[in-house]
């Protein structure tokens, strides 16, 4: 996504990863590859959780501090 | 790594490509530029010019006031600098640049009078030297108006490229200019070999002996004699300054160039100190210590593979060499060292040593077995121009086993189904060739392909699939707008955890995520943890068998920042192995969910109409039934006090939800709590959160209002202090009779004045009947007999009769 807060500057930002999945992962489930394609995509619900509400650092979302959790 | 653009132009011509295209397409190639550093920007606005007149500055003996043209116009500058003449040719900075040395920004001034339209340079105020002593004197045969930039040739663009590890064959200048010239279809030149060799043959004046050949598959040794070890030319020293390396001198030079050329490391041995002149590559065995060329001695594992001598180790294999056979000024017979190093040897070894280095980084990767021989004679060629001497004839070339042709098969039926879009054959072909594959046999339906030996990361048809459609372009691809998809229906477990969630908060507790993965030592406190294969570190060796030690380190981290007043909450997956050897099976470990609860601290802070009050058992009793009431309405939840010694607890409450058994419910034990460093009271409740998701919910019905009063009766009973209330209540219940309906314990009163040992319950019975009002004397009976069966049982009395 392009991300743009306002008055600053835009960059493109990272925020799922997909693609094809890899044969040799259907056929390590018992999936013929040659039948099935699979198409996976993934994304990180802490970044974009970090960009709504503009928290700075991740490990925030996981030190479980009071002052932290009585925020949302 | 750093990719220089002009330097990129040696192999491949792109003059007519625009900047953003270069990056775009590498990016979307999968190399993504992380940063561009674009040298001319440093010297935006300032050009060549052109002093039509310089004199001297009416107001200032050691000023001069110049007429300075830029092509199209006349401007007055005011210059300081001793050297400056009519004539001359020299670098105009106009106002609105800003000095590189410095970042100071030129601005229209009045210098002692006279009005300057920017200033006249020297080498220091460019970052050129540190020259400071006049003006930079240009080349006549410059042009006034140029920027620069471009007339000093510092017009670089240097690109920050973050290759992903799989790319090792895009280490280099040349592995880069390969995919531009796959992406934008121009052609890659590699530089041109022309020997001057002379004299020996190499093999007669070096020997090779690989005695560890899984480690070394090949080895290739070129001599170059009396050459003379000096300062590198200009134009070698701008290239490794380009991607900010320090020129050293030339035959170090030389080799770092070709590393970064064509990624092939390359050594630089002193002949002369190697004894019997003789290379042995071998593991190092029983020597134990070697002390590299930055004078660091290092501690060697007897599996490292290392070059050696006749007689002693001379260099740690693909990361660095030793200080006892490096090139120094006085050298004047070099052995040119190209081999082929097995990528996870150099990796361990680079790795126990702590050592990372331009060398080993690529060959860890895996490095193109195939370029050693061109590698060496580009050394031997660049050494001579550059440090003269005579290049012997031919190179030692051990090789033992040489690496098979891998190839595979590319159907254009597969493509077409994983892109889900046709790209025309032609062009598929031309993909992998201009990429270094090469097609063996071509029909309509498929290729089969070579591939070659420096792309380590191809093996298989899919990796050809993603070359083709990665350099074709994913942004070529067209979007589908639609996709059907059929839906299964599935129990939905989250409904559940949230409806847990929403009663939870409501009732004061917040949630935690804590890690499931702990250190042995913690996870054995609490549990028969299971072990991981591959942890990431000692920390997280092995799965947590309780949620408890993730929410004790959290109350002891919120104790730290003056968080004491805690209500929280974790709803997670638990492990444990059941088995006493290793898991094989789904039978031999247990997962599952649980919950745990805790309150510690304050449940009431001050406030202006009552006092602090600390959380105690009954608080924690409270919530958990208030919770399970929530949740599983219509159930009858009760609580039993357990004498289980449960291992963490000091007490506990069995909670009982339709006759089964949830959790316990109590104090946690001051030793684990110190454990934490947690100096308070905690309190928990813990369950499996499956267990509780199969308690039927029963049907709700309506119950007829009572019609008729219900009737209270108290009662204190004085009895031994170590009698439980709920042992009481049972009895009052067991002899209550029908009629009885509720037993509600109201007061507890201690005091000496009872008797030692003594202490006093306070009940109150509720009665009523749904079919009609009780009568005094109905009450009366049931209430004395009722009373009658707690003084007996208990040995208790009666107050106040």
């Amino acid at each position: 996504v392009w991300w743009q807060p306002k008055g600053k500057e835009g960059r493109w930002l990272e925020v799922l990863g997909c693609g094809m999945v890899d044969p040799n992962v259907l056929k390590n489930v018992g999936i013929d590859p040659e039948k099935y394609v699979g198409y996976a995509f993934g994304m990180g619900v802490e970044r974009t959780a970090m960009l709504k509400y503009g928290i700075g650092d991740i490990r925030i979302l996981f030190d479980n501090d009071k002052r932290f959790l009585t925020q949302f | 790594m750093k990719i220089s653009l002009n330097w990129l132009n040696d192999y491949i011509n792109l003059k007519d490509i625009s900047l953003e295209d270069i990056l775009d397409k590498l990016t979307y190639a999968g190399l993504e530029v992380e940063e561009v550093e674009d040298h001319a920007k440093n010297y935006e606005n300032m050009i060549v010019g052109f002093v039509v007149e310089a004199k001297k500055h009416p107001n200032a003996d050691k000023l001069s006031l110049c007429k300075v043209s830029d092509g199209k116009e006349e401007f007055n500058v005011v210059c300081g600098a001793p050297n400056v003449a009519t004539g001359q040719k020299v670098v105009f900075a106009k106002v609105g640049s800003i000095i590189p040395n410095g970042k100071f920004k030129i601005e229209k001034a009045k210098i002692r009078g006279e009005v300057s339209f920017g200033m006249l340079c020297s080498e220091r105020e460019l970052n050129i030297s540190d020259n400071h002593d006049g003006i930079m004197v240009l080349n006549p045969s410059l042009k006034e108006g140029t920027p620069i930039a471009e007339a000093l040739e510092m017009n670089d663009v240097v690109l920050e490229i973050a290759i992903t590890p799989n790319r090792a064959d895009a280490l280099s200048h040349i592995g880069i200019a390969r995919d531009l010239s796959a992406l934008f279809n121009l052609p890659l030149k590699y530089p041109e070999i022309k020997l001057n060799e002379s004299g020996k043959k190499s093999n007669e004046l070096a020997s090779v002996e690989i005695v560890d050949v899984e480690n070394c598959p090949r080895y290739v040794g070129k001599v170059v004699t009396n050459v003379s070890i000096k300062e590198s030319p200009d134009w070698l020293k701008k290239k490794i300054k380009s991607i900010g390396l320090r020129p050293i001198n030339n035959v170090v030079d030389v080799t770092n160039f070709i590393l970064h050329e064509v990624g092939q490391p390359l050594h630089a041995f002193d002949l002369d100190k190697l004894n019997g002149k003789k290379i042995i590559v071998r593991s190092a065995g029983n020597d134990t210590k070697f002390t590299t060329l930055d004078s660091k001695e290092r501690n060697l594992q007897s599996k490292d593979l290392m070059i050696c001598d006749a007689k002693r180790a001379v260099a740690i294999a693909g990361v660095m060499g030793g200080e006892n056979s490096e090139v120094t000024e006085s050298t004047k017979n070099i052995l040119i060292e190209s081999a082929f190093f097995n990528p996870s040897s150099v990796r361990k070894t680079a790795k126990n040593l702590g050592l990372s280095t331009d060398a080993s980084y690529r060959f860890e990767r895996g490095t193109d077995p195939n370029i050693t021989l061109w590698a060496a004679k580009r050394a031997a060629q660049l050494i001579q121009e550059t440090a003269g001497g005579e290049i012997s004839f031919g190179e030692i070339d051990e090789y033992p086993k040489p690496i098979i042709k891998r190839s595979t098969k590319l159907r254009f039926s597969r493509l077409d189904q994983i892109l889900g879009y046709h790209i025309e054959n032609r062009e598929v072909e031309n993909i992998l060739l201009s990429l270094g594959f090469e097609i063996n046999d071509n029909s309509k339906d498929e290729l089969n392909v070579n591939i070659p030996s420096y792309r380590h990361d191809v093996e298989r048809e899919i990796d050809l699939i993603e070359e083709v459609a990665r350099i074709y372009g994913y942004n070529k691809i067209p979007e589908v707008s639609k996709i059907s998809v059929t839906l299964e229906e599935k129990v939905d477990h989250s409904a559940f955890d949230d409806k847990v969630r929403v009663v939870l908060n409501s009732l004061g507790f917040y949630e935690i995520i804590a890690n499931s993965l702990l250190s042995e030592e913690t996870a054995n406190r609490f549990g028969k943890p299971i072990h991981v294969m591959n942890p990431q570190s000692s920390e997280m060796s092995h799965l947590r068998p309780s949620l408890l030690p993730g929410m004790l380190t959290t109350i002891s981290n919120n104790l730290k920042v003056n968080e004491k007043d805690l209500q929280l909450f974790e709803i997670g997956k638990v492990f444990e192995q059941l088995s006493e050897t290793k898991i094989k099976s789904f039978d031999d470990f247990k997962e599952n969910e649980q919950l745990l609860l805790i309150v510690t601290g304050n449940s009431i802070r001050t406030e202006w109409f009552e006092k602090d009050r600390a959380f105690d058992i009954h608080d924690m009793k409270g919530l958990v039934s208030s919770f399970l009431n929530n949740l599983l309405p219509g159930v009858t939840i009760a609580d039993n006090y357990s004498e289980n010694d449960f291992a963490f607890l000091d007490y506990s409450f069995e909670i009982v939800a339709d006759g089964k058994n949830l959790g316990n419910c109590g104090k946690l034990k001051k030793e684990i709590c110190s454990l934490f460093d947690i100096n308070q009271d905690v309190f928990l409740f813990q369950t499996n959160l499956n267990e509780i998701k199969q308690i039927p919910i029963p049907k709700k019905a309506f119950k007829d209002l009572l019609k008729f009063p219900k009737v209270y009766r108290d009662c204190a009973f004085v009895l031994d202090s170590n009698i439980r209330s709920d042992q009481v209540s049972e009895v009052i219940k067991e002899n209550g009779s029908n009629l009885l309906h509720n037993v509600k314990l109201f007061d507890i009163f201690q005091s000496e004045s009872l008797g030692s040992g003594k202490k006093s319950l306070a009940y109150q019975l509720e009665y009523y009947d749904p079919a009609k009002t009780l009568t005094e004397e109905e009450i009366e009976k049931v209430f004395s007999k009722t009373v009658k069966s707690v003084e007996q049982k208990f040995n208790a009395q009666l107050r106040g009769a």
